[in-house]
């Protein structure tokens, strides 16, 4: 699987791999059952601490999209075949938010809203 | 932004000549040695000599195993590079489909000259303990064989290149300045291919305990073979790729080792292309093919091939290879 980061992005580098994993789970790349690396190879090919994608997996574990199990490593849950559906009508909607004039800003902020905080 | 999938080619026609060189011929050479072991068995000591050290024969065996042996061997290995070619893909016949067609050939020929003539040195004896030395029979059978295995390579029709022109250079995964990427993904052998290496290892271990057995342990130093296979399986079966601004990193798992790494500044292009084991490398795990260089070929589908500079090649099967092979080409892009 692939992970991008850029370290110049201002963005925590955790929050760049856990939105990395998201994005491909989203595409449908990744499936349940499928496995991430072990954080100490991801972490030497990132050249990042190895915490750090610890952090990334920890995030991912707290939003159900793995499990993390001693000797088995990340595993990808259920979740992750539920977020390919939603891909296909955010599609939906940003088609209509294009259409009807909407800057992303403002869908963002209304999807926000959406959420109770 | 995802690359281009790796199609697969479709399968090769392979000229009658490559099959009359992998299949007929074999076939042929085994059976006339069955028939001349069988002719003389009435002249034949029992039991025979079946296996020679330094000072003579030191391993003896009944005389019928010796045709049961040529006959299972001869139709075996017959078989198993009729399955290799017969899962080519085009182009072909590539130099590693020849060459598969004419060890079929030199196999056959070594074996059958070779298990004859210690037969034809024992006719006429009443015991085996005074069989001759078959060291010029055996260095006379390695000869012929490899003179035929050369006439059969130039009577082969000409070979053609292994990837040219299925496969385009992978095309470079679009980076941002200062952008790091990594492609991990684990390969390991299918399930189907770790039933036929399980079943070679216990055709050999099988042979070895018929050979051990009628020998009546004297072979003993034969059951090493078996053993190296384990050995070698064990770390032929699944290996981590790793794809970063180092390059690339092959490594076997669980432990680690045996690895290939090829770094970034080596690289001269990146292709995802389909490969084939058997027609293509002659097998699975860490192999070495005339026609594609060096490979960790884990099953049949998509792979990453880099060429080094210095015109080395290295391919690795992986499932999503198209990605692991345009971020190789992205890093490869970016030191040149």
């Amino acid at each position: 699987m692939l992970i991008r980061i850029d370290p110049g992005s201002g963005e925590a580098i955790y929050d760049q791999i856990a939105t990395s994993v998201r994005g491909d789970a989203a595409r449908g790349t990744l499936r349940p059952g499928d496995r991430l690396p072990p954080a100490r190879e991801l972490a030497d090919a990132l050249d990042v601490n190895v915490h750090t994608v610890l952090r990334a997996y920890q995030l991912l574990r707290d939003e159900g999209l793995v499990d993390l199990r001693r000797g088995r490593g990340a595993v990808l849950t259920d979740a992750v075949a539920r977020g390919t559906e939603i891909l296909a009508a955010v599609r939906a909607l940003v088609a209509d938010a294009r259409r009807a004039g909407v800057p992303a800003q403002t869908l963002l902020t209304l999807i926000r809203e959406e959420y109770p905080a | 932004m995802s690359a281009t999938p790796v199609s697969r080619p479709p399968r090769a026609r392979l000229p009658l000549s490559m099959w009359v060189v992998a299949v007929a011929l074999p076939l042929v050479v085994g059976a006339m040695a069955v028939a001349l072991q069988l002719a003389w068995l009435p002249q034949l000591p029992d039991p025979i000599a079946m296996h020679w050290g330094s000072s003579g024969p030191d391993g003896y065996g009944p005389a019928w195993s010796t045709p049961v042996l040529t006959a299972g061997l001869s139709l075996g290995l017959t078989a198993l590079f009729a399955a290799f070619l017969a899962t080519a893909r085009q182009p072909a016949p590539t130099a590693s489909h020849k060459f598969l067609a004419v060890l079929s050939t030199v196999t056959a020929v070594f074996i059958g000259s070779v298990v004859t003539a210690s037969i034809a040195v024992q006719r006429g004896l009443s015991d085996a303990r005074d069989a001759p030395a078959i060291d010029a029979p055996m260095g006379i059978a390695l000869g012929a064989a490899l003179v035929i295995g050369v006439l059969a390579w130039f009577a082969l029709p000409k070979t053609v290149p292994a990837s040219a022109p299925v496969a385009a250079p992978a095309e470079a995964l679009p980076l941002a300045p200062g952008e790091r990427g990594v492609w991990i993904a684990t390969t390991r052998v299918a399930t189907r291919a770790v039933v036929a290496i399980l079943t070679a290892i216990a055709v050999v271990s099988a042979a070895t305990v018929f050979t051990i057995t009628v020998t009546e342990g004297e072979a003993w130093p034969l059951a090493v073979a078996p053993l190296a296979l384990v050995a070698a399986a064990g770390i032929a079966v699944s290996w981590r790729v790793r794809v970063g601004p180092d390059g690339l990193l092959v490594r076997s798992l669980p432990f680690g080792w045996p690895r290939v790494r090829v770094r970034t500044a080596e690289i001269a292009s990146v292709h995802a292309l389909h490969i084939e084991p058997l027609s293509e490398f002659g097998g699975w795990g860490w192999r070495w093919a005339p026609a594609r260089g060096f490979g960790v070929v884990a099953r049949s589908g998509p792979a990453i091939e880099v060429q080094r500079h210095d015109g080395r090649r290295f391919v690795v099967t992986v499932d999503d290879a198209e990605t692991g092979a345009a971020l190789l080409a992205a890093y490869a892009q970016v030191s040149r």
